[in-house]
Protein backbone atom coordinates (compact mmCIF):
# COMPACT_ATOMS: atom_id res chain seq x y z
CA UNK A 1 0.00 0.00 0.00
CA UNK A 2 2.54 2.37 1.04
CA UNK A 3 4.60 1.46 -2.13
CA UNK A 4 2.03 2.41 -4.43
CA UNK A 5 1.15 5.53 -2.86
CA UNK A 6 4.15 6.49 -3.33
CA UNK A 7 4.68 4.80 -6.91
CA UNK A 8 7.75 2.83 -5.42
CA UNK A 9 8.11 0.07 -7.57
CA UNK A 10 9.57 -3.41 -6.15
CA UNK A 11 12.31 -4.06 -8.88
CA UNK A 12 13.78 -7.40 -7.17
CA UNK A 13 13.13 -9.20 -10.70
CA UNK A 14 15.17 -7.03 -12.64
CA UNK A 15 17.83 -7.23 -9.69
CA UNK A 16 17.92 -10.76 -9.26
CA UNK A 17 17.85 -11.42 -13.64
CA UNK A 18 21.02 -8.93 -13.88
CA UNK A 19 22.71 -10.59 -10.85
CA UNK A 20 22.32 -14.40 -12.21
CA UNK A 21 22.99 -12.83 -16.26
CA UNK A 22 26.68 -11.06 -14.67
CA UNK A 23 27.33 -14.29 -13.23
CA UNK A 24 27.21 -16.25 -15.65
CA UNK A 25 28.29 -13.57 -18.35
CA UNK A 26 32.02 -13.67 -16.79
CA UNK A 27 31.98 -17.59 -16.91
CA UNK A 28 35.28 -17.15 -19.11
CA UNK A 29 36.36 -20.85 -18.73
CA UNK A 30 35.36 -21.47 -22.45
CA UNK A 31 37.65 -18.96 -23.46
CA UNK A 32 40.40 -20.25 -21.80
CA UNK A 33 39.43 -23.60 -23.15
CA UNK A 34 39.70 -22.29 -26.68
CA UNK A 35 43.35 -22.62 -26.64
CA UNK A 36 43.92 -25.10 -24.69
CA UNK A 37 41.51 -27.47 -27.68
CA UNK A 38 44.48 -26.85 -30.53
CA UNK A 39 46.86 -27.53 -27.64
CA UNK A 40 45.17 -31.06 -26.73
CA UNK A 41 44.79 -31.49 -31.11
CA UNK A 42 48.61 -30.74 -31.61
CA UNK A 43 49.34 -33.61 -28.88
CA UNK A 44 47.56 -36.24 -31.08
CA UNK A 45 49.72 -35.10 -34.38
CA UNK A 46 53.19 -36.49 -35.34
CA UNK A 47 54.27 -34.35 -38.52
CA UNK A 48 56.81 -31.59 -37.05
CA UNK A 49 55.58 -29.04 -40.24
CA UNK A 50 52.18 -29.48 -39.26
CA UNK A 51 52.62 -29.35 -35.43
CA UNK A 52 54.67 -26.06 -36.53
CA UNK A 53 51.18 -24.55 -38.03
CA UNK A 54 49.13 -24.99 -35.21
CA UNK A 55 51.80 -23.41 -33.30
CA UNK A 56 51.58 -20.44 -34.90
CA UNK A 57 47.42 -20.60 -34.68
CA UNK A 58 48.04 -21.05 -31.06
CA UNK A 59 49.21 -17.79 -30.81
CA UNK A 60 46.76 -16.48 -32.43
CA UNK A 61 44.41 -18.02 -30.88
CA UNK A 62 45.96 -16.25 -26.98
CA UNK A 63 46.20 -12.72 -29.03
CA UNK A 64 42.35 -13.38 -29.70
CA UNK A 65 41.41 -14.25 -25.89
CA UNK A 66 42.01 -10.35 -24.59
CA UNK A 67 39.11 -9.47 -27.14
CA UNK A 68 36.46 -12.76 -25.92
CA UNK A 69 36.99 -11.70 -22.10
CA UNK A 70 36.49 -7.96 -22.88
CA UNK A 71 33.23 -8.65 -24.66
CA UNK A 72 32.48 -11.19 -21.06
CA UNK A 73 33.70 -8.48 -18.45
CA UNK A 74 31.86 -5.85 -20.11
CA UNK A 75 28.41 -7.53 -20.53
CA UNK A 76 28.76 -8.95 -16.85
CA UNK A 77 29.90 -5.27 -15.46
CA UNK A 78 26.53 -3.96 -17.53
CA UNK A 79 24.05 -6.17 -15.85
CA UNK A 80 26.00 -5.91 -12.48
CA UNK A 81 25.38 -1.67 -13.09
CA UNK A 82 22.14 -2.22 -13.78
CA UNK A 83 21.19 -4.60 -10.97
CA UNK A 84 22.37 -2.24 -8.36
CA UNK A 85 20.36 0.57 -9.93
CA UNK A 86 17.58 -1.98 -9.92
CA UNK A 87 17.98 -2.51 -6.34
CA UNK A 88 16.09 -1.63 -3.33
CA UNK A 89 19.26 -1.26 -1.36
CA UNK A 90 20.04 1.72 -3.16
CA UNK A 91 17.01 3.45 -2.79
CA UNK A 92 16.63 2.66 1.15
CA UNK A 93 17.03 4.63 4.03
CA UNK A 94 15.64 2.47 6.73
CA UNK A 95 18.67 1.89 8.69
CA UNK A 96 19.98 5.90 8.74
CA UNK A 97 16.73 7.11 9.49
CA UNK A 98 15.20 4.26 12.01
CA UNK A 99 19.02 5.51 13.69
CA UNK A 100 18.63 9.17 13.41
CA UNK A 101 14.71 9.08 14.86
CA UNK A 102 15.72 6.99 17.41
CA UNK A 103 17.94 9.51 19.06
CA UNK A 104 15.52 12.60 18.25
CA UNK A 105 13.22 10.29 20.39
CA UNK A 106 15.29 10.64 23.32
CA UNK A 107 16.53 14.21 23.46
CA UNK A 108 14.59 15.95 26.04
CA UNK A 109 13.89 19.58 27.02
CA UNK A 110 14.86 21.58 30.26
CA UNK A 111 12.18 19.66 31.84
CA UNK A 112 13.29 16.57 31.16
CA UNK A 113 10.26 15.94 28.72
CA UNK A 114 10.58 14.75 25.31
CA UNK A 115 10.82 17.35 22.60
CA UNK A 116 8.57 14.65 20.18
CA UNK A 117 5.80 12.48 21.52
CA UNK A 118 6.72 9.06 20.30
CA UNK A 119 3.37 8.85 17.97
CA UNK A 120 4.69 11.80 15.88
CA UNK A 121 8.20 10.70 15.53
CA UNK A 122 6.56 7.64 14.44
CA UNK A 123 4.43 8.92 11.72
CA UNK A 124 7.76 11.58 11.05
CA UNK A 125 9.56 8.85 10.67
CA UNK A 126 7.64 6.61 8.20
CA UNK A 127 6.68 9.89 5.74
CA UNK A 128 10.31 10.83 5.57
CA UNK A 129 11.67 7.46 4.40
CA UNK A 130 8.85 7.46 1.98
CA UNK A 131 8.92 10.74 0.62
CA UNK A 132 13.27 10.17 0.19
CA UNK A 133 12.66 6.98 -1.28
CA UNK A 134 9.99 8.28 -3.44
CA UNK A 135 12.42 10.97 -4.91
CA UNK A 136 15.42 8.80 -5.81
CA UNK A 137 12.60 5.94 -7.43
CA UNK A 138 11.36 8.09 -9.92
CA UNK A 139 14.86 8.92 -10.57
CA UNK A 140 15.86 5.34 -10.64
CA UNK A 141 13.20 3.87 -12.97
CA UNK A 142 13.56 6.89 -15.23
CA UNK A 143 17.64 5.82 -15.45
CA UNK A 144 16.55 2.37 -15.85
CA UNK A 145 14.22 3.07 -18.96
CA UNK A 146 17.13 5.55 -20.02
CA UNK A 147 19.89 3.18 -19.99
CA UNK A 148 18.26 0.31 -21.48
CA UNK A 149 16.74 2.09 -24.24
CA UNK A 150 20.48 3.27 -25.24
CA UNK A 151 22.23 0.11 -24.28
CA UNK A 152 19.77 -2.85 -26.42
CA UNK A 153 21.30 -2.94 -29.82
CA UNK A 154 24.65 -3.11 -28.52
CA UNK A 155 23.73 -5.51 -25.90
CA UNK A 156 22.12 -7.34 -28.42
CA UNK A 157 24.91 -7.48 -30.44
CA UNK A 158 27.41 -8.41 -27.81
CA UNK A 159 25.27 -11.28 -27.49
CA UNK A 160 24.87 -12.42 -30.73
CA UNK A 161 29.16 -12.05 -30.81
CA UNK A 162 29.36 -14.26 -27.79
CA UNK A 163 27.13 -16.82 -28.88
CA UNK A 164 28.55 -16.96 -32.33
CA UNK A 165 32.33 -17.76 -30.94
CA UNK A 166 31.04 -20.18 -28.47
CA UNK A 167 29.61 -22.03 -31.77
CA UNK A 168 31.61 -21.06 -34.00
CA UNK A 169 34.42 -21.16 -32.04
CA UNK A 170 34.50 -22.99 -29.39
CA UNK A 171 32.17 -26.33 -29.96
CA UNK A 172 33.92 -26.27 -33.77
CA UNK A 173 37.10 -26.89 -32.29
CA UNK A 174 36.10 -28.92 -29.70
CA UNK A 175 34.38 -31.31 -32.46
CA UNK A 176 37.65 -31.33 -34.38
CA UNK A 177 39.32 -32.09 -30.69
CA UNK A 178 36.92 -34.75 -31.07
CA UNK A 179 37.85 -35.94 -34.78
CA UNK A 180 41.91 -36.05 -33.22
CA UNK A 181 41.06 -38.36 -30.67
CA UNK A 182 39.15 -40.58 -32.85
CA UNK A 183 42.22 -40.57 -35.40
CA UNK A 184 44.59 -41.21 -32.64
CA UNK A 185 43.46 -43.78 -30.92
CA UNK A 186 41.71 -45.11 -33.88
CA UNK A 187 44.91 -45.85 -35.81
CA UNK A 188 46.98 -47.62 -32.55
CA UNK A 189 43.50 -50.08 -31.95
CA UNK A 190 43.79 -51.22 -36.08
CA UNK A 191 47.65 -51.31 -35.85
CA UNK A 192 46.64 -53.68 -33.08
CA UNK A 193 44.18 -55.80 -34.17
CA UNK A 194 46.09 -56.15 -36.96
CA UNK A 195 48.69 -57.79 -34.64
CA UNK A 196 47.31 -60.28 -32.34
CA UNK A 197 47.88 -61.25 -29.78
CA UNK A 198 46.91 -57.47 -27.61
CA UNK A 199 43.45 -58.56 -26.35
CA UNK A 200 44.16 -56.76 -22.81
CA UNK A 201 45.71 -54.04 -24.72
CA UNK A 202 43.05 -53.28 -27.39
CA UNK A 203 40.70 -53.43 -23.63
CA UNK A 204 42.78 -51.02 -22.51
CA UNK A 205 43.03 -49.05 -25.47
CA UNK A 206 39.88 -48.50 -26.14
CA UNK A 207 38.84 -47.59 -22.44
CA UNK A 208 40.92 -44.50 -22.93
CA UNK A 209 39.90 -43.66 -26.29
CA UNK A 210 35.68 -43.43 -24.91
CA UNK A 211 37.44 -41.79 -21.42
CA UNK A 212 38.76 -39.22 -24.20
CA UNK A 213 35.87 -38.60 -26.05
CA UNK A 214 33.14 -38.77 -23.05
CA UNK A 215 35.29 -35.86 -21.97
CA UNK A 216 35.01 -33.53 -24.91
CA UNK A 217 31.30 -34.77 -25.71
CA UNK A 218 30.55 -32.82 -22.24
CA UNK A 219 32.57 -29.89 -23.09
CA UNK A 220 30.51 -29.72 -26.05
CA UNK A 221 27.23 -30.01 -24.22
CA UNK A 222 28.32 -28.03 -21.80
CA UNK A 223 29.17 -25.39 -24.30
CA UNK A 224 25.61 -25.68 -25.79
CA UNK A 225 24.20 -24.80 -22.49
CA UNK A 226 26.49 -21.53 -22.32
CA UNK A 227 24.70 -20.75 -25.68
CA UNK A 228 21.37 -21.19 -24.08
CA UNK A 229 22.27 -19.11 -21.34
CA UNK A 230 23.13 -16.19 -23.06
CA UNK A 231 20.20 -16.64 -25.69
CA UNK A 232 18.42 -15.88 -22.36
CA UNK A 233 20.43 -13.18 -21.02
CA UNK A 234 19.16 -11.52 -24.94
CA UNK A 235 15.83 -12.29 -24.93
CA UNK A 236 15.60 -11.09 -21.00
CA UNK A 237 16.77 -7.57 -21.77
CA UNK A 238 14.93 -7.20 -25.22
CA UNK A 239 11.97 -7.74 -22.56
CA UNK A 240 13.09 -5.05 -20.78
CA UNK A 241 13.76 -2.44 -23.79
CA UNK A 242 10.10 -3.29 -25.14
CA UNK A 243 8.50 -3.11 -21.79
CA UNK A 244 10.86 -0.07 -20.66
CA UNK A 245 8.19 2.53 -20.05
CA UNK A 246 6.43 0.56 -17.73
CA UNK A 247 9.76 -1.14 -15.99
CA UNK A 248 7.66 -1.56 -12.90
CA UNK A 249 4.79 -3.64 -14.51
CA UNK A 250 3.72 -6.88 -12.73
CA UNK A 251 3.71 -8.66 -16.31
CA UNK A 252 7.51 -7.87 -16.95
CA UNK A 253 8.64 -8.65 -13.60
CA UNK A 254 6.84 -12.18 -13.65
CA UNK A 255 8.03 -12.65 -17.16
CA UNK A 256 12.00 -11.61 -16.27
CA UNK A 257 11.56 -13.77 -12.88
CA UNK A 258 11.09 -16.62 -15.42
CA UNK A 259 14.22 -15.79 -17.41
CA UNK A 260 16.24 -15.65 -14.44
CA UNK A 261 15.05 -19.42 -13.15
CA UNK A 262 16.22 -20.58 -16.52
CA UNK A 263 19.56 -19.17 -16.46
CA UNK A 264 20.07 -19.89 -13.13
CA UNK A 265 19.64 -23.46 -14.05
CA UNK A 266 21.22 -24.33 -16.91
CA UNK A 267 24.22 -22.29 -15.43
CA UNK A 268 24.01 -24.64 -11.92
CA UNK A 269 24.01 -27.41 -15.11
CA UNK A 270 27.35 -25.93 -17.07
CA UNK A 271 29.15 -25.65 -13.91
CA UNK A 272 27.92 -29.23 -12.82
CA UNK A 273 29.38 -30.85 -16.13
CA UNK A 274 32.26 -28.53 -16.41
CA UNK A 275 33.10 -29.95 -12.74
CA UNK A 276 33.21 -33.96 -13.96
CA UNK A 277 35.72 -33.22 -16.59
CA UNK A 278 38.03 -36.20 -17.15
CA UNK A 279 41.84 -34.62 -17.90
CA UNK B 1 37.53 -9.94 -51.35
CA UNK B 2 37.46 -10.12 -47.62
CA UNK B 3 36.01 -13.42 -45.67
CA UNK B 4 32.71 -13.07 -43.85
CA UNK B 5 32.34 -14.03 -41.05
CA UNK B 6 29.73 -17.04 -42.17
CA UNK B 7 31.85 -18.15 -44.60
CA UNK B 8 35.11 -18.48 -42.71
CA UNK B 9 32.61 -20.93 -40.69
CA UNK B 10 31.47 -23.05 -43.38
CA UNK B 11 35.07 -23.60 -44.61
CA UNK B 12 36.47 -24.85 -41.24
CA UNK B 13 33.42 -27.04 -41.44
CA UNK B 14 33.82 -28.03 -44.62
CA UNK B 15 37.54 -29.20 -44.27
CA UNK B 16 36.19 -30.92 -41.15
CA UNK B 17 34.06 -32.82 -43.13
CA UNK B 18 36.65 -33.78 -45.81
CA UNK B 19 38.90 -35.46 -43.24
CA UNK B 20 36.47 -36.87 -41.40
CA UNK B 21 35.38 -38.89 -44.77
CA UNK B 22 39.05 -39.67 -45.74
CA UNK B 23 39.50 -40.93 -41.91
CA UNK B 24 36.29 -43.00 -42.90
CA UNK B 25 37.86 -44.51 -45.84
CA UNK B 26 40.97 -45.21 -44.19
CA UNK B 27 39.28 -46.79 -41.07
CA UNK B 28 37.01 -48.49 -43.52
CA UNK B 29 39.46 -49.78 -46.02
CA UNK B 30 42.53 -50.74 -43.51
CA UNK B 31 43.40 -53.78 -44.91
CA UNK B 32 43.61 -53.34 -48.47
CA UNK B 33 45.62 -49.94 -48.40
CA UNK B 34 49.22 -50.45 -48.04
CA UNK B 35 50.85 -48.63 -45.57
CA UNK B 36 52.49 -46.48 -47.83
CA UNK B 37 49.23 -45.74 -48.82
CA UNK B 38 47.60 -45.51 -45.38
CA UNK B 39 50.46 -42.89 -44.17
CA UNK B 40 49.30 -40.46 -47.29
CA UNK B 41 46.10 -40.66 -46.26
CA UNK B 42 46.71 -39.38 -42.71
CA UNK B 43 48.84 -36.88 -43.60
CA UNK B 44 46.39 -35.14 -45.74
CA UNK B 45 43.57 -35.72 -43.02
CA UNK B 46 45.48 -34.36 -40.35
CA UNK B 47 46.72 -31.04 -42.65
CA UNK B 48 42.54 -30.42 -43.36
CA UNK B 49 41.44 -30.72 -40.14
CA UNK B 50 44.34 -27.83 -39.11
CA UNK B 51 42.99 -25.94 -41.86
CA UNK B 52 39.58 -26.49 -40.44
CA UNK B 53 41.16 -25.31 -36.81
CA UNK B 54 42.74 -21.96 -39.33
CA UNK B 55 39.49 -21.14 -40.45
CA UNK B 56 38.02 -21.56 -36.74
CA UNK B 57 40.33 -19.23 -35.60
CA UNK B 58 39.87 -16.76 -38.60
CA UNK B 59 35.81 -17.12 -37.83
CA UNK B 60 36.22 -16.27 -34.69
CA UNK B 61 38.27 -12.98 -35.42
CA UNK B 62 36.37 -11.89 -37.52
CA UNK B 63 33.38 -12.03 -34.73
CA UNK B 64 35.82 -9.81 -32.60
CA UNK B 65 36.41 -7.33 -34.74
CA UNK B 66 33.01 -6.71 -35.61
CA UNK B 67 32.27 -6.28 -32.06
CA UNK B 68 34.29 -3.79 -31.30
CA UNK B 69 32.09 -0.97 -31.67
CA UNK B 70 29.47 -2.32 -30.04
CA UNK B 71 31.83 -3.21 -26.90
CA UNK B 72 32.60 0.36 -26.80
CA UNK B 73 29.06 1.77 -26.88
CA UNK B 74 28.09 -0.91 -23.81
CA UNK B 75 31.04 0.68 -21.96
CA UNK B 76 29.55 4.06 -22.16
CA UNK B 77 26.00 2.81 -20.60
CA UNK B 78 27.46 0.98 -18.05
CA UNK B 79 28.95 4.26 -17.41
CA UNK B 80 26.35 6.07 -17.50
CA UNK B 81 24.41 3.45 -14.75
CA UNK B 82 27.20 3.71 -12.54
CA UNK B 83 27.39 7.48 -12.46
CA UNK B 84 23.17 6.95 -11.94
CA UNK B 85 24.05 5.21 -8.82
CA UNK B 86 26.84 7.31 -7.69
CA UNK B 87 24.46 10.02 -8.31
CA UNK B 88 21.60 8.51 -6.13
CA UNK B 89 24.05 7.54 -3.04
CA UNK B 90 25.21 11.25 -2.76
CA UNK B 91 21.30 12.05 -2.66
CA UNK B 92 21.37 9.02 0.36
CA UNK B 93 24.35 11.04 1.76
CA UNK B 94 22.56 14.32 1.58
CA UNK B 95 19.49 13.37 2.87
CA UNK B 96 21.60 11.54 6.05
CA UNK B 97 23.25 14.62 6.71
CA UNK B 98 19.97 16.80 6.51
CA UNK B 99 18.99 14.33 9.51
CA UNK B 100 21.51 14.52 11.38
CA UNK B 101 21.44 18.19 11.07
CA UNK B 102 17.78 18.27 11.99
CA UNK B 103 18.96 16.33 14.98
CA UNK B 104 21.70 18.90 16.19
CA UNK B 105 18.52 21.35 15.72
CA UNK B 106 16.57 19.74 17.94
CA UNK B 107 19.50 18.79 20.58
CA UNK B 108 19.77 22.89 20.65
CA UNK B 109 16.54 23.06 21.62
CA UNK B 110 16.62 21.33 24.73
CA UNK B 111 19.38 23.17 25.44
CA UNK B 112 21.04 20.44 27.61
CA UNK B 113 24.98 20.64 26.03
CA UNK B 114 25.92 17.00 26.81
CA UNK B 115 22.84 16.41 24.02
CA UNK B 116 24.52 19.44 21.94
CA UNK B 117 27.87 18.06 22.01
CA UNK B 118 26.73 14.40 20.91
CA UNK B 119 24.43 15.81 18.33
CA UNK B 120 27.80 17.68 17.05
CA UNK B 121 29.95 14.80 17.03
CA UNK B 122 27.27 12.65 15.11
CA UNK B 123 26.91 15.33 12.30
CA UNK B 124 30.83 15.49 12.26
CA UNK B 125 30.97 11.53 11.40
CA UNK B 126 27.95 11.39 9.41
CA UNK B 127 29.75 13.91 7.08
CA UNK B 128 32.87 12.14 7.61
CA UNK B 129 31.35 8.65 6.52
CA UNK B 130 29.76 10.65 3.20
CA UNK B 131 32.69 11.95 1.68
CA UNK B 132 34.77 8.23 1.88
CA UNK B 133 31.79 7.03 0.12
Amino acid sequence: MSLALCGCADLKSIRDFSDISSESAIYTAFAGDYVKSLERQKGYQSCAEEKEKLDKIIERRKAQLSGLLAIHKEVSDYMSALGQLASDEIISYDKSLDEMHKKMEKIKDENGKPIFEKKDMDAFGALSKLLAKAATDAYRQNKLKEIIGLANNDFQELITALKKCVEGGYIESLKNEEEAVKKYYGKILKTAENNPPQDAAIELLRDRFVEKKDAVDAKINAAESYVKILDKIGKGHQLLYDDRNDISSRLLLSNIKGYSKDISNLYKSVKEIRKEDIR
Amino acid sequence: MKLTEEEARQLAKSFRDFSVSLGDFRFGNWADLSEKERKTIEGMEWKLLNYSSDFTTKTVGLILDDAEGSLKSLQQAAGKAKKAIANIKTVKNIIIISTSIMELGVAVASKDPKVVASAVRNVVKTVNEARKK
